[in-house]
């Protein structure tokens, strides 16, 4: 917020004055302005209600629609830093990520940075959460959104099996190991991961691993059934035969570590137990 | 009497609108060893190239063997008509006999390989010329003239009726010189008819039978080699004022 | 006396078949069971010597017909052809097991690389320098059309920077057939007219002279060497180095004569990539590392070795 600078007339800039310092003891802090370097923060940031003080998002960052309009700044690996810098932004909201020097070289441009850890489990969204309202004073809206998406997590009838599910997010084999937190979104929502033994986060499996493993259920990010239906030896596997290739996945919603994700989890609950997937 | 193989008349050639050639002419018979000679820009390679069917004449004409020779397809004229050019530059490393063997494609239907007696002829021609035991040498490790003997002998493969070649010996020892000239002598005497350009006068005053003598915008002279390769006539083409000098110069030789 | 047919590349085929037994049984047999090593197996080890035979045809014919030794299959345009055809369907949502990705990416490359070709020919006849120019300037336009797609489009970047390094997507039996035919009958159009290859490199003028029309040699060759490369691409993205270093390693070999070039380059490119593709299946299982970083690993120090060969010579 600005205030605008009234040369001789004291009385009303004594009163814009009095009203801003209302505003200071009304609950919120003075807002700020932040960039976003990352969906699932950016997603995060507006269910906090805080999506009028993004200055700046990543390219990615297309939810909720507002965020569309909101001035991109480049992607989370390479983020365009002089525009950050001419957004003047009070903090980035950064992850901490291996071995890219994004946040020194914006520290070093003088910006506030906040490097969130990544996420291994669904439950660290909700520190990521808690991380983003301390900065943002929205501890009451944050509590709000942790309790919702425990309850979503928690909703709908568990299933007693736990069938063992491949999950691909890219075609060729892209998907998932214990490291990252869509392996322990598959556990949330009653399967269990084929690559869950996997000490890795994101990585390619060769098709003949996925064979042998012969999952009970296929979830595809990208690409139809009936493409993966062609691969060979698809056809007998026991997921093909059933019909257990699910498709019905928002992909944004459920690779992104964000409030979105209890819902997606819980579709696919739904679904594992309505197929009788075993 | 020998037969005509070759008819070059009033032949006039221009690259991008600057006359090379401007009125050249000649008959070459079986048995002939013609030499073209000039100073450089005189037209001599152009002509060659006329000759050869390479390049279509603005004016005139060439008929091989009755006909002209643009008219003839590729191969037909790859079995009567060889050309040996001055420097070839070869990025891949083949052997002499694999060089040699090349000539001998226009001699074979395109769907079929070299037979044994492709390879015979080669061989034949290889130890004609003194160079059999250089059969498997990679063709970039020879000496230049054993590379000229080399390309010689690609091109004797073609078993062609008219032998061109283009600056063969400018860069090569005396010994090659004389060695590819001696050859030269043998094949026309064999019935080949043969057409040199060269630089080096005193060899094709000693060994040719016919000349062409260009200078620049024109031919100066075309008959019997003796008559035409005299110091008068290269002193006006080269522009070298004193003939006397010229004469004394090709003598030494 | 007797030419040398010798094709002493003939002992070329036991080392093929004796690779692809090593690669089948290569990586837990055991739990692999029979289905697996016959059913995925044997298919990708026989797209691996469909695609190296392609690769190493097509680099031996382009490095004869460019008369340079560095060229490789994708000079003339025809990778940024096929990606230009991966990201298309990858825009239209067509998956990469589906028939019409192997005929976009296919018709990509093949066009791509006739378009250099055509290009060329502006000025008459297409010399080698202009082919080499016009290859680069249709690789680049291309290449900054699909960049401009993967910022615009991310969401299938990762999948097309796996069909851009290589590596063999569990495809069509039937898509193998295509390629292997396409491969073979290229390979043996190049077995049939090898010696106007040899010929093509005295230069034009002297290959006119023996009778041969370079213009028409370098259209044959240069669509079976785009045919059997756009065959190897649609099959399994852009693997490098393969059309490289095997025309290039036989050469040394067998002598730079196309009469045996061409047949062992395609023998030693099948080699080559059955061997680089069980690496790249089995050595990190069940993580699949794409087979285009394997054969960039032996081109590094292959540049390297070059350097100091040369560097000597």
């Amino acid at each position: 917020m600005r205030h605008k600078k009234t040369s001789g007339k004291t009385l009303p800039a004594a009163g814009v004055f009095a009203i801003l310092g209302l505003c200071a003891f009304s609950g919120h802090a003075q807002a700020k302005r932040v960039v976003s370097l990352l969906p699932s923060y950016t997603e995060i940031i507006f269910e906090l209600g805080a999506g009028t003080e993004l200055a700046g998002v990543s390219t990615y960052c297309d939810w909720p629609p507002g965020a569309r309009e909101i001035t991109k700044v480049g992607d989370y690996l390479r983020p365009n830093l002089e525009k950050i810098y001419s957004l003047k932004p009070d903090l980035v909201f950064a992850g901490t990520w291996q071995g890219s020097s994004v946040a020194q070289d914006l520290r070093n441009a003088g910006m506030k940075v906040v490097e969130l850890p990544e996420e291994r489990r669904v439950e660290d969204i909700y520190r990521t959460i808690g991380l983003i309202a301390a900065e943002l004073d929205r501890k009451k809206e944050a509590a709000a959104l942790i309790k919702k998406m425990k309850a979503g997590l928690k909703s709908g009838p568990a299933g007693t099996l736990r069938p063992l599910i491949y999950l691909e997010v890219d075609e060729g084999g892209w998907t998932v190991g214990a490291r990252s937190f869509l392996s322990d979104a598959i556990e949330r929502a009653g399967g269990r991961n084929i690559f869950a033994g996997e000490e890795k986060g994101y990585f390619q499996a060769s098709w003949e691993a996925v064979v042998k493993k012969d999952p009970a259920a296929v979830l595809l990010l990208s690409g139809s059934a009936s493409d993966f239906g062609r691969r060979p030896l698809a056809a007998g596997l026991k997921a093909v035969r059933n019909g257990r290739v699910f498709t019905g996945l928002d992909r944004d919603a459920f690779s992104r570590p964000g409030p979105r994700l209890a819902a997606e989890i819980r579709k696919l609950k739904d679904w594992l137990r309505e197929s009788g997937t075993k | 009497m020998s037969m005509s193989l070759i008819k070059a008349e009033g032949l006039k050639f221009s690259y991008n609108g600057v006359p090379a050639v401007a009125g050249a002419g000649f008959e070459l018979q079986e048995k002939d060893l013609l030499a073209v000679v000039g100073p450089n820009g005189s037209g001599k390679s152009t002509l060659l190239r006329l000759v050869s069917g390479f390049l279509e004449p603005l004016e005139g004409s060439v008929e091989l063997l009755g006909r002209d020779v643009r008219s003839y397809s590729k191969t037909e004229l790859a079995r009567l008509v060889a050309f040996v050019p001055s420097e070839l530059y070869l990025p891949y490393d083949f052997s002499v006999f694999e060089i040699a063997l090349m000539g001998r494609s226009p001699l074979v239907s395109w769907w079929r390989d070299y037979s044994d007696v492709d390879a015979s002829r080669v061989f034949e021609i290889l130890k004609d010329m003194g160079i059999l035991e250089l059969r498997d040498r990679s063709i970039n490790s020879l000496s230049s003239g054993e590379r000229q003997l080399a390309l010689i002998a690609q091109a004797l493969a073609q078993d062609p009726r008219v032998l061109l070649l283009d600056e063969p010996t400018s860069h090569l020892d005396i010994n090659y010189k004389m060695l590819i000239f001696e050859l030269l002598t043998r094949l026309a005497g064999a019935g080949m008819g043969v057409i040199v350009v060269s630089h080096d006068l005193a060899l094709m005053s000693a060994y040719a039978g016919k000349a062409v003598i260009l200078k620049k915008g024109g031919q100066l002279f075309y008959g019997p080699a003796k008559e035409g390769l005299s110091g008068a006539n290269i002193a006006a083409a080269y522009g070298i004022s004193d003939p006397a000098s010229v004469a004394r110069l090709l003598s030494i030789y | 006396m007797r030419i040398n047919r010798s094709l002493s590349v003939l002992w070329l085929v036991p080392a093929v078949a004796a690779a692809a037994a090593l690669a089948l049984f290569t990586g837990a047999v055991r739990a692999a069971g029979p289905e697996i090593i016959w059913g995925l197996r044997l298919p990708r080890i026989l797209a691996a010597a469909v695609v190296g035979a392609g690769l190493g045809f097509s680099g031996a014919v382009f490095q004869g017909l460019l008369k340079n030794p560095l060229s490789d299959p994708y000079i003339l345009g025809t990778s940024a052809g096929a990606m230009a055809g991966a990201v298309l369907c990858s825009a239209l949502g067509i998956g990469r097991s589906a028939p019409a990705f192997y005929l976009t990416v296919f018709a990509g490359a093949f066009s791509a690389t006739f378009f250099t070709y055509s290009l060329a020919k502006i000025k008459k006849y297409a010399s080698t320098a202009h082919l080499v120019l016009s290859g680069v300037a249709v690789s680049t336009f291309l290449t900054a059309l699909i960049m401009l797609f993967v910022t615009l489009y991310r969401e299938h970047s990762l999948s097309l920077v796996y069909f851009l390094l290589g590596g063999f997507f569990p495809a069509d039996s039937a898509l193998l057939a295509v390629s292997g035919v396409i491969v073979a009958v290229s390979v043996a159009g190049g077995a049939l007219l090898w010696r106007y290859l040899d010929i093509f490199s005295l230069g034009e003028e002297k290959a006119a002279y023996l009778g041969t029309d370079p213009d028409r040699m370098r259209l044959v060759f240069f669509a079976l060497a785009s045919l059997s490369t756009a065959a190897a691409v649609a099959l399994a993205g852009t693997v490098g180095f393969v059309g490289l270093i095997v025309p290039h390693v036989l050469r040394l070999i067998c002598g730079p004569s196309h009469r045996r070039l061409l047949v062992s380059s395609a023998l030693g490119g099948a080699l080559f990539l059955i061997l680089a593709d069980t690496v790249a299946r089995a050595a990190a299982a069940p993580v699949e590392i794409p087979v285009g970083v394997i054969t960039a690993l032996f081109g590094a120090p292959f540049f390297i070795w070059l350097l100091r060969v040369k560097g000597e010579g």
